[in-house]
């Protein structure tokens, strides 16, 4: 039985990595480079989280989120957030419906976009704190409440926000809990010369390259269970705990930069979202347990956005980016 | 888990634990450099203060420094090597080398895990996948790390202090006075100065003659007690010989001139004309007693001389004190003449520098007259002087002729002062002659210096030598029954000479020097060569070739080239057919001949009073000779030189 079991796992680490291969290569049909970025959306998708994109405007964020939700065979909506968005043009509003012939009339709740099964939440940061915070309730808990009224998304459900940055004129920024929501903050780069040149083509030719279908729901919800089941051993786990740690400044052992720039440092979501990268990103590897290495590699998107800079940090412009490598640079990964 | 399995899980361990204990080994490597460099340094330091300060650093405690230092090293390094790994780095350095992404420790920490879930079944299988693979020397390699030059450098520091030897410091001695590079004249040449010395001493010298002697004493005894060097000995004699110079510096020409002018004017009386020839001939003992005569004759009334004689020995007597006055005047108002001259041609110049330049017969007048007042000065000096010495002579002289014509006792009494300024004259005369030897011997003694200053030790060594042999000791030259050669170092300045070692007496065959050769009437004679070996002999000695035919003359470097000229006899049989005189000197009975003397002086050295006599009689003559001859002083000096070196030994 354990044998078969293994067999079994082991198949399974294999067929989802074949899943991963062809998501990729459908995805980068329209996307050109960005693949940690498109790695990082995957893994959000695989951890069952929200993604938060933010780079300048024109580099090919929404584009992405909809490509993804194309080779997905999921439901998808797309949320322009605006400054005068209010929170029902989210989540939806309850509407009078007569009864035809003018009788009985009653009350009925008409969805907003968010009933999807991927949210696009197009530059985010535009909206007023209010309407971001509509947010909150459906990606924590994957449902909305509207008039004492509960209703249960559909899974899987992951909100995809982008958002320019926060120098840019008319933006809002997102508030600390609405921000800790989020599994990974992605950045966005502008691409390189190569990538400029492979998008002109794909972009400005008469064949514009189509997207199919190659993951389903159920086969979406099969590989996020999967990746629960991956194995981590008690020093990654140690690690990811330490790391998350090392990002306050009250503990004894931070660094001094911490300390003096920090505000806050990440929430246990932040190390729940390191393991869980961390499993996803094995998995990516064809590997059947998470490593320190792969706790690393998730440390910034997991917790750049969880890392709080105090005043001081912010106005000596310290990046907290530059913080987390410097935890991880001094950081043992194995302790007593 | 299958049993495949258990086993690479044990390799997994092992190479995990092989590459734990590379992992401290490195890092006592790593120490080592930190630990051992100063160490090395501390114990080369104690190593150093060990060997050059023994005093402050016993060989007990510097052991126990170098112990203490070694063990040092030693805990730190055991400390780097024994202190505690982080968890599992065995598995992680595997796993980093060999960029297995935490397989191996994920795989060992899943093994300790139970239950255990299919994935980690499966990440154990695929660890130990990895198992046969793993290289734990190539993960944690053993370097040696660059600092490690620094403790060799130090290494060889201690070695080559270990190595170093000092040589034991010398016990610090007593400050020494500064040594001087001592003068050094040999004994002989010693104590004939001394000789010399001892014969000035013993005459009745002026004062300042015998402080000057004493003086001379003195730098001899200081020479050869080498308490001199060069340039101090020559110091002295400069000095001396300035001393002597300022006693006699009346210009003795001078002296004798206003004599004569005295004498001439005494002469002209008939009573003073003995005294008169007298002091022309300088003869002042005889003068004295003319003096004494004359002033016994006017003071006895029987040959009491008449008025007309009285009054020429008056004017003769004012003439002759009164005349080097007036010659003294006469000079100083030609001086003083010249000197206006002189005088206004300068102002001239001066006061009209429109002139141009003066024309060079005007300078070669103004040089002219600078030159006549030059020599008034010597001459006024030079009469100055000479009138001095005079001066109470004439003061006498003219009293006494004042007096004569009032009180002849008185004017005798005059005279008889006069006689024992005359006294005093002939005692200064004599004094300048001492001063004169005195003088001599001092050129002499620097003649000497120069010389042996250019010889140096060997010359000195050679000097020693001969010394020896004059006084008749034998220097180590053997010498055959009928010739003695010297061994060939003395031949050192005959270049051309043969470079036989003994000379044979038979043949002659010596490198030059002293040969006896047949002379006039068959007597032997002593022939001198410049070689410097000695040939002696029956036979023709080396002399032949001498170069002493022009006697006192300059010598030459080699040996001769051609026979004395003074000799006669029959020609050397150079097959040893010589003629042996010896018996017709026998036959005088009056002792043995000058030849037999020097014969025995040569063979046993120059002692004896028969050689001291021929000495003496040759010294004589030679003396005479180079007087009588206008003989260079520097070639006198090796006339003197010779007869020194010749010279009877005590």
């Amino acid at each position: 039985m354990a044998e078969k079991s293994k067999e079994t796992a082991r198949a399974e680490v294999v067929e989802f990595q074949r899943s991963i291969a062809g998501l990729r290569e459908e995805v980068g049909k329209m996307i050109v480079g960005n693949r940690e970025v498109v790695d990082g959306v995957l893994t959000c998708m695989l951890a069952g989280s929200h993604a938060l994109l933010e780079g300048v405007p024109g580099l090919g964020k929404t584009m992405l989120v909809r490509t993804m939700a194309e080779a997905l065979e999921l439901q998808f909506s797309r949320i322009q957030f605006t400054p005068d968005m209010m929170p029902a043009d989210i989540i939806g509003t309850t509407v009078i419906d007569e009864a035809a012939g003018g009788g009985h009339k009653s009350f009925s709740f008409r969805k907003g976009p968010i009933f999807a099964n991927i949210v696009l939440a197009d530059e985010i940061n535009r909206a007023t704190p209010k309407t971001q915070s509509a947010l909150l309730e459906a990606m924590q808990e994957h449902r909305v409440t509207v008039a004492k009224q509960s209703y249960v998304l559909e899974e899987p459900f992951f909100v995809l926000a982008t958002q320019n940055p926060l120098e840019s004129e008319g933006t809002y920024p997102l508030p600390e809990a609405q921000l800790d929501r989020f599994f990974f903050k992605l950045h966005v780069g502008f691409p390189d010369r190569d990538e400029l040149n492979a998008i002109l083509e794909r972009t400005t030719g008469m064949i514009t390259p189509k997207v199919s279908r190659v993951l389903d729901r159920a086969r979406l919800l099969t590989m996020q269970a999967l990746v629960r089941e991956v194995p981590v051993a008690r020093h990654v786990q140690d690690y990811a705990v330490r790391l998350l740690q090392a990002t306050h400044p009250t503990q004894k052992d931070s660094l001094d930069a911490v300390r003096r720039f920090v505000k806050f440092g990440g929430s246990p979501r932040g190390a729940q979202a390191l393991l869980l990268a961390a499993k996803i990103r094995a998995l990516f590897e064809g590997r059947f347990a998470a490593s320190v290495e792969d706790v690393k590699a998730s440390a910034l998107p997991a917790l750049r956005h969880r890392v709080l800079l105090n005043f001081e940090g912010e106005a000596e412009g310290v990046k907290t980016d530059d913080l987390i490598k410097q935890i991880l640079e001094g950081l043992p990964e194995t302790v007593k | 888990m299958s049993d495949p399995l258990r086993k690479e899980i044990g390799q997994i361990r092992r190479a995990a634990t092989l590459v734990e204990l590379r992992l401290r080994a490195a890092r006592g490597v790593r120490v080592l450099p930190a630990a051992l460099t100063p160490a090395l340094a501390l114990g080369a330091v104690t190593l150093a203060v060990r060997k050059a300060l023994p005093e402050l650093l016993s060989n007990r405690h510097a052991w126990e420094i170098l112990i203490g230092v070694a063990a040092l090293v030693v805990v730190a390094v055991a400390i780097a090597v024994l202190r505690r790994l982080p968890p599992r780095a065995g598995t992680v350095t595997l796993d980093r080398h060999h960029r297995l992404d935490g397989r191996l420790t994920n795989a060992l920490a899943f093994e300790a895990t139970s239950p255990r879930t299919p994935l980690m079944e499966v990440a154990i299988d695929d660890a130990c996948a990895h198992a046969a693979k793993l290289e734990p020397r190539r993960a944690a390699p053993l370097r040696a790390p660059r600092e490690l030059l620094g403790s060799l450098a130090a290494a060889a520091g201690v070695a080559a202090v270990a190595l170093l030897h000092l040589p034991p410091r010398p016990v610090a001695a007593p400050p020494q006075a500064r040594q001087i590079d001592a003068i050094q004249m040999s004994p002989d040449d010693v104590e004939l100065f001394r000789d010399a010395a001892r014969e000035l001493a013993r005459k009745d010298q002026s004062p300042d003659a015998r402080a000057a002697t004493e003086r001379f004493n003195q730098l001899i005894e200081d020479i050869a007690n080498k308490r001199l060097d060069r340039m101090e000995a020559f110091r002295r004699m400069e000095q001396i010989e300035r001393e002597l110079l300022l006693g006699a510096e009346a210009d003795a020409k001078s002296f004798d001139e206003a004599l004569k002018q005295t004498a001439a004017e005494l002469a002209k009386s008939d009573l003073a004309k003995p005294l008169g020839e007298s002091l022309e001939k300088k003869d002042f003992d005889k003068a004295r007693k003319d003096l004494k005569e004359l002033s016994d004759k006017l003071r006895s009334g029987a040959k009491k001389p008449d008025k007309a004689q009285l009054a020429r020995l008056k004017q003769a007597m004012e003439r002759a004190s009164a005349k080097k006055k007036e010659a003294l005047a006469a000079i100083t108002e030609k001086r003083n003449e010249v000197k206006e001259q002189l005088l206004a041609k300068k102002n001239q110049k001066r006061d009209d520098p429109d002139a141009g330049a003066p024309s060079p017969e005007d300078e070669r007048l103004l040089k002219k007259k600078e030159r006549e007042l030059e020599r008034l000065d010597r001459d006024v000096e030079r009469q100055t002087q000479a009138q001095r010495r005079l001066d109470r002579l004439d003061r006498e002289l003219a009293k006494s002729a004042e007096d004569l014509m009032k009180d002849l006792g008185m004017s005798a009494d005059d005279l008889e002062q006069a006689a024992e300024d005359i006294k005093r004259m002939e005692q200064e005369q004599m004094s300048d002659k001492e001063k004169e030897e005195l003088r001599q011997r001092l050129e002499e003694l620097r003649e000497l210096l120069r010389q042996q200053g250019q010889g140096g030790k060997q010359r000195m060594s050679r000097m020693l030598k001969f010394g020896k042999r004059a006084r008749g000791g034998s220097s180590g030259g053997k010498g055959g029954p009928k010739g003695q050669g010297e061994p060939g170092e003395q031949g050192d300045d005959g270049p051309d000479g043969p470079s036989g070692k003994d000379g044979q007496g038979k043949d002659g065959q010596g490198k030059g020097g002293e040969g006896l050769m047949p002379g006039a009437g068959g007597q032997k004679m002593l022939v001198l060569s410049k070689g410097a070996g000695q040939g002696q002999g029956d036979g023709p000695g080396p002399g032949q070739n001498g170069q002493g035919q022009d006697g006192p003359g300059a010598p030459g470097k080699g040996i001769g080239t051609t026979h004395d000229a003074n000799l006669t006899g029959k020609r050397t049989d150079l097959k040893g057919g010589t003629t042996d005189v010896q018996e017709q000197s026998v036959d005088t009975k009056q002792g043995p001949s000058n030849s037999e003397v020097i014969l025995t002086a040569a063979e046993r050295g120059f002692k004896g009073t028969g050689y001291k006599k021929v000495f003496t009689d040759y010294h004589t003559q030679a003396e005479k000779e180079i007087n009588k001859d206008q003989v260079p002083d520097g070639y006198r000096f090796y006339v003197h030189r010779y007869f020194q070196l010749i010279r009877p030994r005590e």
